[in-house]
């Protein structure tokens, strides 16, 4: 009860953080779940985590909903017809949004806003105007970062002027991706980088291989992940691999004991998360969504996500020296992989028939972390400050993002004198991609807005959060917590010339200072 | 043939068009007071003073030859600050099929390269060598030169690079001669001859606090203006190093020499 009074007190919290801070409370007074002591106890000793989602799931984590099927047929309960005008599509999308539940109460997924608006583009004066409208009630009132809305691959006049606007009015939400494959042309592709640059969105997505895991009807949604439209995933549980590494005695045994173990009951946990929201909660019989087809319980599928990789393979082979850790080494990186792959095969081995979209598997997903994460690196990035050369960086992240069809990102930071040269960046995503790199996200180091793990938040609503300031979005305090668990600040800047000055010039300046 | 190699870098987003890999060449024909790789001027001559001083044993001699191990290097330099020939002997000697491999793992990622120093026309037949090499296998190539090449080799070299990027120092020949150690009249010649076969990326000036470069700006600006006024014309702020710690020209002169560009005819200046 302590906690709900503080939450009521709580004088940083605006009233739908209140609102939604007090449900979660609530929830969290049952237990309908019935976990088993070894869950609870790997729970307890932070190497599982279901990532608050709360005791009584009664709504999927991510519902992407089919909105091209909505753009045709309006909705009967929200009582709105099919749109002819911008204007009213644009009032459409507004209106569903606000009523698309997630774990945040946020729709994670805005749809392909460039397709959904592209039939009604006829001034394109007027519909600049329009769209910038679009986005700034989306920034003010859906106050999430995991907020996320996608365009491409193709060139539109909608997608061009979605670019244009949020280069000009660098808001933190919705989050962006660009899906991009050999059907993106440079012109849209430079004018993403060029708004990346500024607004540190959009992600680059691997349109071919997201096609190869889903098929054409996919979304990114949330911090970056890769899930079915028209469904979405009931639930996303994390696993700490570091933390796991700490149960095992040797790397035989973590891969051949250990890591199986973590991954049965991880999979419990998440059945028994699924079991009570599609047999118990009623979701799927209540809501309109359902009801009216822009979702099918047939297109939800499940996360499992994992996260540290990092720190596991560098306690495994008690790596010290950074020549000896992960990125760095061989041996280290052929044992990331080795472990990946096992735990592919070890969740593939799981079957929850509420999954048919994917073949009742649960999909791998490189988690991003969350606040109190310490010393715990995202998914299976390089932890920041070692990351290596940056093209060594971009092979091997590619080798391991295969993996994580539901969702994986790494990201680069650029000196400001990428901006001068936006083809730099293209030609560096175009191999990375060729090699495989299924997301690529990027920001300029000295911007206001930056992306921390998988998220945009800005530097300055930091500062008024830190100085007891109240904030529109909430997740501007994660953005606090993480930046500081991270040192994000650290992150390796990709500089215009110089990896690492070996010359003369930067040596004479280290020895002259010294 | 081998080539006297400095160094190469996998990527850049200043050294032309998209993301290079760039190639520093050892050895270059002027000197000039702000070099910021000074240590790039002058080839190794194996004196071997460097090598007590290398404290991780990456240095050692063999037939008269300084060898340097890459992997026991820390980069502390301390042979270069010690080198009394303000050479560097870290350098390698590549043939042109080493640099191609270098160049095709990281093809995907890159616009094409370019060929820098010290001064890379000093390597001249090794230059045209690898530029022919380049061209077979529809690799973009630009040299980043100072343009101080006898007219007839730099006719020839043309050929064989997509864009050369050339350096104007300062126009006044006696201040070129003082900063430089050389003349100009062969940079002009040279440059001119490039715009007029289409072979220019850019033309750069460094912007050093000693000098005045009105006149400079203004000679160059019509020079681009009167062949393509598209041509680049990149400012280039001086920025302290090493030893040199004079301060930086101001932003404002920056931006007078730029809209000074702009007033005699070219269209595209970068301050960097």
């Amino acid at each position: 009860m302590d906690n709900i009074l503080n939450i009521i007190k709580n004088k940083q919290l605006t009233h739908e953080q209140k609102v939604t801070s007090l449900s979660r409370e609530a929830e969290n007074t049952l237990d309908v779940l019935h976990l088993s002591p070894e869950i609870k106890e790997f729970m307890d000793k932070d190497i599982i985590c279901d990532l608050f989602e709360g005791n009584a799931p009664y709504r999927p984590r991510y519902i992407l909903p089919d909105y091209e099927k909505f753009m045709k047929q309006g909705s009967a309960f929200l009582k709105l017809n099919a749109p002819t005008k911008l204007y009213e599509a644009v009032n459409n999308l507004l209106i569903l949004y606000k009523h698309t539940p997630s774990i945040t109460n946020f729709p994670v997924f805005l749809g392909e806003i460039d397709k959904l608006l592209e039939p009604f583009i006829d001034d394109e004066k007027e519909a600049y105007q329009i769209i910038k409208l679009f986005l700034t009630h989306i920034d003010r009132t859906l106050t999430d970062s995991f907020v996320h809305a996608n365009i491409g691959p193709e060139q539109t006049k909608a997608g061009m002027l979605i670019l244009k606007a949020e280069a000009e009015l660098v808001n933190s939400i919705p989050n962006l991706t660009l899906k991009y494959s050999e059907k993106t042309s440079d012109t849209f592709a430079l004018e993403a980088i060029k708004t990346g640059l500024t607004a540190a969105k959009p992600y680059f997505a691997n349109h071919n291989m997201f096609v190869n895991d889903f098929g054409v009807n996919y979304g990114i949604a949330s911090c970056y992940n890769g899930l079915p439209t028209g469904g979405g995933a009931y639930t996303l549980s994390r696993i700490n691999l570091k933390n796991l590494s700490f149960e095992s005695s040797s790397i035989e045994d973590f891969l051949n004991t250990i890591l199986p173990k973590g991954v049965t009951l991880m999979c419990e946990m998440m059945d028994k998360r699924i079991q009570f929201l599609v047999n118990e909660s009623g979701f799927f019989e209540s809501n309109f969504l359902i009801e009216e087809g822009l979702a099918l319980k047939e297109r939800f599928t499940a996360m499992f996500g994992i996260h540290g990789l990092a720190e596991c393979v560098n306690h495994l082979i008690k790596a010290n020296q950074l020549k000896e850790k992960f990125g760095h080494n061989k041996m280290a990186d052929d044992l990331g992989l080795q472990i990946i792959k096992r735990l592919e095969k070890e969740v593939n081995k799981h079957n929850n028939s509420h999954c048919k979209i994917s073949d009742n598997k649960f999909l791998l997903h490189a988690q991003c972390g969350i606040g109190t994460d310490v010393c715990t690196t995202p998914g299976c990035r390089i932890p920041v400050g070692e990351e290596p050369e940056l093209l060594d960086q971009i092979m091997q992240a590619a080798q391991l993002q295969k993996y994580f069809p539901a969702g994986t990102s790494d990201i680069f930071t650029f000196d400001d004198m990428a901006q001068k040269n936006p083809q730099f960046v293209l030609d560096i995503i175009k191999g990375a991609m060729k090699a495989d790199l299924r997301m690529f996200s990027f920001y300029t180091k000295n911007n206001d807005l930056i992306r921390i793990t998988g998220y945009l938040v800005k530097r300055s609503e930091m500062e008024k959060y830190k100085n007891g300031e109240r904030v529109l979005h909430d997740t501007v305090e994660l953005g606090v917590t993480s930046s500081e668990s991270f040192n994000i600040d650290d992150r390796k800047l990709i500089e215009s010339e110089k990896e690492k000055d070996t010359s003369a010039k930067g040596c004479l300046e280290s020895l002259t200072k010294a | 043939m081998f080539g006297v190699i400095n160094k190469s870098l996998n990527h850049s987003s200043v050294d032309g068009p998209g993301n290079r890999l760039v190639i520093f060449f050892q050895g270059c024909n002027f000197s000039c007071s702000y070099c910021h790789n000074p240590e790039t001027i002058k080839v190794c001559n194996n004196c071997g003073i460097c090598i007590a001083h290398c404290s991780s044993n990456a240095l050692s001699m063999k037939d008269k030859k300084i060898v340097w191990n890459q992997n026991l290097c820390v980069d502390c330099g301390k042979c270069i600050l010690v080198c009394p020939n303000s050479s560097s002997p870290k350098t390698q000697l590549l043939s042109v099929s080493d640099i191609i491999q270098q160049i095709e793992k990281v093809q995907h990622f890159i616009s094409g390269i370019t060929i820098s120093g010290g001064e890379c026309t000093q390597q001249y037949y090794f230059l045209k060598e690898l530029l022919i090499a380049c061209k077979q296998q529809n690799i973009s190539a630009f040299i980043d030169t100072n343009a101080h090449l006898e007219f007839e080799k730099m006719k020839e070299l043309s050929q064989y690079f997509d864009k050369a990027m050339p350096d104007v120092k300062i126009y006044s020949n006696h201040q070129h001669r003082q900063l430089t150690g050389k003349a100009n009249e062969l940079v002009f010649q040279n440059i001119e001859f490039l715009l007029q076969a289409h072979k220019v990326h850019e033309i750069r000036s460094v912007i050093y606090p000693e000098f005045d470069y009105t006149e400079t700006i203004e000679k160059v600006s019509q020079l681009i203006a009167s062949y393509d006024h598209r041509v680049i014309y990149k400012l280039i702020k001086f920025r302290p190093h090493g030893l040199n710690n004079k301060k930086s020209p101001s932003d404002e002169i920056m931006l007078f020499l730029k809209t000074r560009a702009e007033h005699f005819g070219c269209s595209n200046i970068i301050i960097s």
